[in-house]
């Protein structure tokens, strides 16, 4: 975010657009949390004492500073950010690494990732923000950087908003930026650094390995030569990695027709995977939560051997999960909750299956287990579903049949609306697209 | 009712009558409750869950006849809790006092005529060895399976042929096959589907006399047959359970008429190098591959999340150079299940059902489907 402080308290009093604004520091001893660009251009900066940046600008608007203000938009920034993707690594209030690996196929090149999230920044928030793209972590950051508003002693010029620097050309990037700019480097290793003739990246670049290591010891100085050469190997990790993705509803009023509550799990399920997706995780744990009228709430779930994410695999686990639950007596809520999350790649890595000794496969399921109730066996009433086996096989063939279609099921959707296409039962009908949309 | 008995053997009676009464779900009297008696020295304890039934009887100083249902968890809990020596118990209208030294608890009992009929058992019309029963239920039981929506499955198949008793179970993944000698009066019996539950609660009966030294180990267990039930009685104990009704898969066309490749290796020796390389499988989702050639076989666990792992374990091989991935918990399950120093794994192709079997003997069969790997 750019001056992300300051410009929330821009955002809350319109009467301070274009002044110089300095967060904190409205005491006496205080030091600047944030300040706008307009400051900046008299030279304060963040982390300066108050009194210095009082000298530097004397007419700017001190305020002090609202914590919570500032955590409520980071939490709005977070939330368009994930809806981006769940691989989010927020590093600040106001500062966030995704990894858009997994997101490229819904929502295009990771440039248009990068002018989507300025847009929805914009628009949403009211607030600007700058964005780098880049394969690593350490590059991506700095051209975040570069992308800001540039502040020269005339004024303030907008900044690029988004630079972009494809892989290969890191360290040219990288070149011309002072050593201070990478992480590690504090201003004692700059300074041991420009002892010996290196300031800028590219230089450090080039130094050798050896030496790096001489001047600022064995534990930094192999890493920070990679690191000036614009090799970052370190992933995005998200700062809270998804345990489990879930939708739920609640009826208008309470339904014991089963059917319609199959078409409501359906249309939960469906929205459901299409996150899972998203994500790039597969699910191997469905849990279906049934509230009734009364507000007694029961969980259902099952395990598959396969990992799934696709609606109609992940459905006909959820079905037949309602369908060991009695319903007559009116549901109010309905839930369905995939937990098991394991990363899609690894998943479809190992992809092993146990097979049933020959001839004793059971009937597909729907068709019934084939062998029924055992007569004699009194007790409560049981759902003679289909057994784990039957229904694990049935779920990874529809897994199968449709992991090729979901992913152009979710393009489609999104550029034509989530009701454009969707398999029957999910509560589609004609008409429900925008034909203007297809133009 | 009132009697006087030894703390431990009250112990005895009611945890094993306790077994099948499921206090968790107390939704009726029986499944709560055990039923206390006593007749004239005679101390009786029954605990049922309408599908299994446990009756234990032991001696006791009979003061008044009577009966009484108690609840199952609790008094099993204050017995076991007592100290060790003379308990009294004696009941009073709906209560129960139990004494013992200087303790005594006063519980609420449920009314006796509410608790569910239970037919007797009939004299026992079969005799088998409890050694040789013992020793097959261990090697079977584990392969049944423990899903409810396939109840057949979660039986026992007991058949008998040529004065030898079969007992088959499998969970349609592996299926075990073992013969134990029995009485010549047994031919002509008709075969039944007993629910592995019941036959675990045998197991452990028969294991916990074994460790007492008691009659039973070397002893006959009675089995008493009827259309809808099997009940085994041996020493003071009767387990009864129903019978699952259904025609059980035909498991003889499973086994593959022949075997082209058979690996001979110690049964220690690769148990033990498969518990090592089964540390990397956390999920019971990621397969064990087995590389056999000549001289030797090689373990490998690969694991995307956590890592690999693998071993090598000399053996004897002959056939052509395969590799065959199983879940290590079947393998392990099956190799376990041998009684011999040495066992021997045949192998058709990678995907065809493999066998499990001691180098000596044919009693015992684990046949297992491998995993498909892609």
């Amino acid at each position: 975010m750019d001056a992300f402080f300051a410009a929330v308290e821009v955002l809350d009093h319109p009467a301070l657009r274009g002044k110089p604004v300095v967060v904190g520091g409205a005491g006496r001893r205080g030091v600047v949390a944030a300040c706008t660009y307009e400051a900046r251009v008299y030279g304060v900066r963040s982390a300066m004492p108050s009194f210095v940046a009082r000298g530097l600008c004397p007419h700017a608007v001190f305020v002090e500073g609202r914590p919570w203000r500032y955590a409520e938009e980071s939490g709005r920034l977070h939330r368009i950010l994930e809806a981006v993707t769940p691989a989010v690594e927020g590093i600040a209030l106001d500062e966030a690494f995704l990894d858009v690996t997994t997101a490229r196929r819904l929502l295009g090149e990771p440039v248009e990732i990068a002018h989507r999230i300025r847009t929805e920044v914009r628009d949403r928030l009211g607030l600007t923000c700058s964005v780098g793209v880049a394969g690593s972590k350490l590059v991506a950051k700095l051209a975040s950087e570069a992308a800001k508003p540039v502040v020269t002693r005339a004024g303030v010029r907008p900044g690029a908003g988004v630079v972009v620097v494809p892989p290969g050309t890191e360290r040219a990037f990288l070149a011309e930026l002072p050593v201070g700019a990478l992480w590690g480097v504090g201003p004692v290793t700059a300074d041991r650094l420009a002892s010996h003739g290196i300031t800028t990246v590219g230089a450090l670049a080039e130094t050798d390995p050896l030496i790096v290591r001489r001047i600022v010891g064995a534990t930094h100085g192999p890493r920070l030569v990679e690191l000036a050469q614009g090799r970052d190997p370190r992933p995005v990790v998200p700062s809270r990695p998804a345990v489990s993705m879930g939708r739920e509803t609640t009826f208008p009023r309470d339904i014991a027709r089963r059917r319609d509550l199959e078409v409501a799990l359906a249309s939960l399920v469906d929205r459901t995977v299409r996150h899972l997706r998203t994500a790039g995780v597969m699910t191997r744990c469905v849990t279906v939560k049934i509230r009734f009228g009364d507000f007694t709430t029961i969980t259902r779930s099952r395990t598959t051997l396969t990992p799934l994410d696709t609606a109609p695999a992940v459905g006909a686990i959820g079905v037949a999960l309602l369908d060991t639950v009695e319903v007559e007596r009116g549901v109010r809520l309905l839930g369905v909750s995939l937990t098991g999350l394991t990363p899609a790649a690894a998943a479809s890595e190992a992809t092993q299956t146990q097979p049933t000794l020959p001839g004793l496969e059971l009937a597909p399921a729907g068709v019934g287990s084939g062998q029924g109730p055992a007569n004699g066996i009194d007790g409560p009433p049981r759902a003679w579903g289909p057994s784990v086996a039957d229904l694990d096989g049935e779920a990874l063939r529809l897994q199968t049949a449709w992991s090729g279609i979901a992913g152009s099921v979710d393009v489609i959707r999104s550029r034509f609306g989530d009701r454009a296409i969707g398999t029957g039962g999910n509560g589609l009908r004609a008409g429900a697209v925008d034909p203007e949309a297809w133009a | 009712m009132k009697f006087r008995c030894e703390r431990d053997s009250l112990i005895h009676v009611v945890t094993a009558a306790g077994r099948a009464t499921s206090p968790r779900m107390p939704s009726s009297v029986a499944h709560g409750g055990l039923r206390v008696s006593c007749e004239g020295n005679r101390l009786q304890v029954i605990g049922t869950d309408l599908d299994l039934t446990v009756r234990v009887t032991a001696e006791a100083i009979g003061i008044t006849d009577g009966v009484a249902v108690v609840p199952s968890r609790l008094l099993a809990d204050i017995v076991r809790a007592l100290e060790p020596g003379a308990v009294t118990v004696e009941t009073t209208d709906d209560s129960v006092e139990i004494s013992a030294a200087r303790s005594r608890f006063n519980l609420r009992t449920y009314p006796p005529e509410e608790y569910p009929p239970l037919a007797e058992p009939g004299s026992p019309t079969l005799h088998l060895p409890a050694e040789s029963l013992f020793g097959g239920l261990r090697q079977v039981v584990r392969a049944a399976s423990t899903d409810d929506a396939r109840p057949l499955l979660t039986g026992v198949l007991i058949t008998w042929e040529e004065g030898r008793l079969r007992l088959v179970a499998t969970d349609s993944y592996r299926l075990a096959l073992c013969d134990v000698s029995a009485d010549e009066g047994s031919a002509g019996m008709p075969q039944i589907l007993v629910p592995a539950r019941a036959l675990l609660e045998l197991q452990r009966l028969l294991s916990s006399s074994a460790l007492d030294g008691g009659e039973a180990a070397s002893g006959r267990i009675g089995l008493t047959i009827d259309d809808h039930d099997i009940t085994f009685t041996l020493g003071g104990v009767e387990i009864t359970t129903r019978l699952l009704d259904g025609t059980y898969p035909d498991y003889r066309q499973l086994i593959p008429p022949s075997y082209p490749n058979a690996l001979h290796v110690g049964k220690d020796s690769i148990l033990d190098a498969l518990r090592r390389v089964r540390l990397l499988v956390k999920d019971n989702t990621t397969a064990v591959r087995l590389s056999m050639r000549p001289g030797g076989v090689d373990l490998t666990v690969v694991s995307h999340e956590v890592g690999d792992a693998s071993e090598t374990v000399d053996a004897d091989f002959t056939g052509e150079d395969l590799t065959v991935a199983f879940n290590p918990t079947y393998l392990i399950d099956g190799i376990d299940a041998i009684r011999d120093d040495e066992v021997i794994l045949q192998t058709v192709d990678s995907t065809k059902p493999a066998t499990v079997r001691a180098a000596e003997g044919s009693d015992f069969q684990y046949l297992l489907m491998p995993v498909r790997v892609s």
